[in-house]
């Protein structure tokens, strides 16, 4: 008796429709199951399929995102924790960048976002004070370093006395730092009044000039309403004053910012005493052999050399008298301003809602180069993670084809 | 997702009755899967030869066609060939996995008792009836298991799974004509298995 079938007829197709696999009961039940609860998270495990065990089913992503579903407090405790690490490096930033920290912690004032730089390749000093809020605050605490530039700093007061002594500290810290170093020294002030008292205030500016022996080198003073009405001055004061000038100038009106650099010159100072220096021996040594020389092209040769090393010597002496008139003499920027920020109608300062403004702008900005920086460390990772997964599709697709193609 | 499951009237005129086999209007994804259900799992399983990773597969499949159901376009073709189409590449990273691994189940895993269709269902049936069928049975699976994975994938679709050669054209992604002419070598190839296994019976 014949059980074969035959190749070339139509049995084979029935055949092979007849030994058609047909599923498991439990399988199709549970599958039946998981479609009508359209697949929960924990569907993989309750079903337990396939012999990689529980939920061991399909991709990477695919089991971590079943996981991620079945674990929805990740999601929200992983945002807070990333919304928390933000604030913390917002915070942080700010921190540092005010490494005083409790600069304006007396008056309870918010704080003045201000920014200090660090510039060691500047070689020279820069405090700034801004007096916005015109709020008596504790003076910064910060040590100033030499070489390095500090940028505006938030310091406000209208109390001289603590004006005084933050002057008084930071020059000595800037003595300190700068002994045996040639300095220059440079200075902007910006005073706040209402527009009755510039043409008061400029008096004042030009008597405590005066007073510390400095010259006004130009001045300008405009009438007018809050906001136009102002006055702008151009001063030299002798080094040795300078800080007595510009604490006394700080109090002749509201002060809203203050600024002062100090150049550390030491280095071309010294650069043009060697020139000269080098230029005397030179002149010296033709000399020298000038008396010896008779040729007339020698001598005349020899003539323009000395010529030339004395007009060295000369320029040398030019840049040095410079830089030491640069050290003895302090210009000093001046500027009247009226309208926002002038003293409040009661006469006192306080932190108002232009400040608020100010301070939630100056944090907006500071969240916004935080998120700067995050975006710029996280794009190319990104992009990175993009390419590994193109090249990983057409790998697979590849591998995927080679799977058939391997044993045809 | 639950649009998904949105009552859509569905234009059902493929030789199966299956929904989606025809472009057309969107299905149910649940009509989809209970008209799909065991061809899709007869496909798997005739390809990879291995009931519990068939099991695997074809629940990840159904996993995925849900998870993918909204990117669906019925412009694009037929929901039983994209379903196929889903569970053809997880069918083939099933065997890329085991190309990787040593194979846990022996070729003619299909092959147990009860595992094929009609077999519990012949009890009526005389008993050398019996016995004839499941010998052909498994003269046919032997010779299955002999030919390779891109015809048994050719030979399952058509036969266990029932699609058409669009439909099988639209999983795979040859043309219709292409699926023809590999439908045909693979029939010859596996008459050849066939008259092989059945001389070494002899």
């Amino acid at each position: 008796m014949s059980h074969r079938i035959e190749p070339e007829s139509a049995d084979l197709a029935r055949a092979l429709q007849e030994a058609r696999p047909v599923p498991e009961p439990e399988f199709t039940e549970r599958l039946d199951q998981a479609v009508a609860d359209h697949f929960p998270p924990e569907w993989a495990d309750e079903a337990a399929l396939g012999k990689d065990g529980k939920g061991g089913i399909g991709t990477l992503s695919e089991r971590f995102r079943r996981w991620l579903a079945g674990n929805r407090t990740v999601i929200p405790a992983l945002a807070g924790t990333v919304g928390v690490l933000f604030v913390v490096a917002v915070v942080a930033t700010n921190v540092s960048d005010h490494p005083n920290g409790d600069s304006d912690s007396g008056s309870n004032a918010p704080t003045d976002m201000a920014k200090r730089t660090v510039g060691a390749a500047s070689g020279g000093i820069t405090t700034a004070d801004s007096a916005s809020s015109g709020v008596a605050t504790e003076p910064p605490k910060n040590v100033v370093r030499a070489g390095v530039r500090l940028g505006p700093e938030s310091y406000s007061s209208t109390d001289s006395a603590a004006l005084n002594f933050y002057d008084l500290a930071m020059a000595k810290n800037l003595k300190s730092q700068m002994r045996g170093r040639d300095v220059a020294k440079e200075a902007e002030i910006t005073l706040g009044t209402d527009p009755e008292g510039v043409q008061d205030v400029a008096n004042e500016v030009v008597s405590v000039t005066d007073d510390h022996h400095g010259i006004v080198m130009k001045s300008n003073v405009t009438d007018g309403v809050a906001g136009k009405a102002g006055a702008t001055f151009s001063l030299l004061v002798p080094a040795r004053e300078i800080e007595s000038a510009v604490a006394d100038l700080s109090g002749i009106a509201d002060l809203r910012s203050r600024s002062q650099e100090l150049i550390d010159i030491t280095a071309p100072t010294n650069r043009a005493e060697d020139d000269i220096a080098d230029s005397k021996a030179k002149i010296k040594s033709l000399l020298g052999e000038l008396e010896t020389t008779y040729d007339e092209d020698d001598r005349a040769n020899l003539e323009r050399r000395i010529r030339w090393e004395r007009n060295e010597k000369r320029w040398a002496e030019n840049r040095l008298n410079r830089l030491e008139r640069r050290a003895d003499f302090t210009p000093v920027d001046l500027k009247v301003e009226t309208g926002r920020d002038s003293v409040s109608d009661d006469g006192s300062s306080s932190w108002g809602l232009g400040d608020a403004f100010d301070d939630a702008g100056k944090l907006l900005g500071v969240a916004a180069g935080v998120t700067v920086l995050a975006l710029a460390v996280a794009i190319p990772i990104g992009i990175v993670i993009l390419i590994a997964l193109a090249l990983n599709r057409a790998w697979v697709r590849r591998s995927r084809r080679r799977v058939l193609a391997d044993d045809e | 997702m639950n649009g998904m499951l949105e009552a859509v009237p569905e234009s059902d005129s493929s030789p199966r009755g299956a929904p989606g086999s025809l472009v057309g209007p969107r299905p149910l994804f649940e009509d989809l899967y209970r008209s799909s259900r065991d061809d899709l799992y007869a496909y798997v399983a005739g390809l990879l030869r291995d009931r519990v990773a068939a099991e695997d597969v074809t629940a990840l499949a159904f996993e995925r066609a849900f998870r993918k159901w909204d990117k669906f376009d019925p412009k694009r073709g037929s929901a039983r060939g994209w379903l196929f189409g889903i569970a053809r590449n997880a069918a083939l990273d099933e065997l890329r996995k085991r190309k990787r691994e040593v194979p846990a189940i022996e070729p003619g895993g299909l092959d147990a008792p009860g595992s094929v269709a009609g077999t519990a269902g012949q009890c009526s049936a005389s008993i050398e009836e019996r016995v004839v069928a499941l010998e052909q049975r498994a003269a046919l699976m032997t010779a299955l298991g002999v030919l390779s994975p891109a015809d048994r994938e050719m030979v399952a679709m058509k036969f266990f799974a029932g699609l058409n050669n669009v439909e099988i054209a639209e999983a795979t992604g040859y043309s219709p004509t292409n699926v023809g002419t590999r439908l045909g070598r693979a029939m010859t190839r596996l008459r050849s298995a066939l008259g092989s296994a059945e001389e070494v019976a002899r």
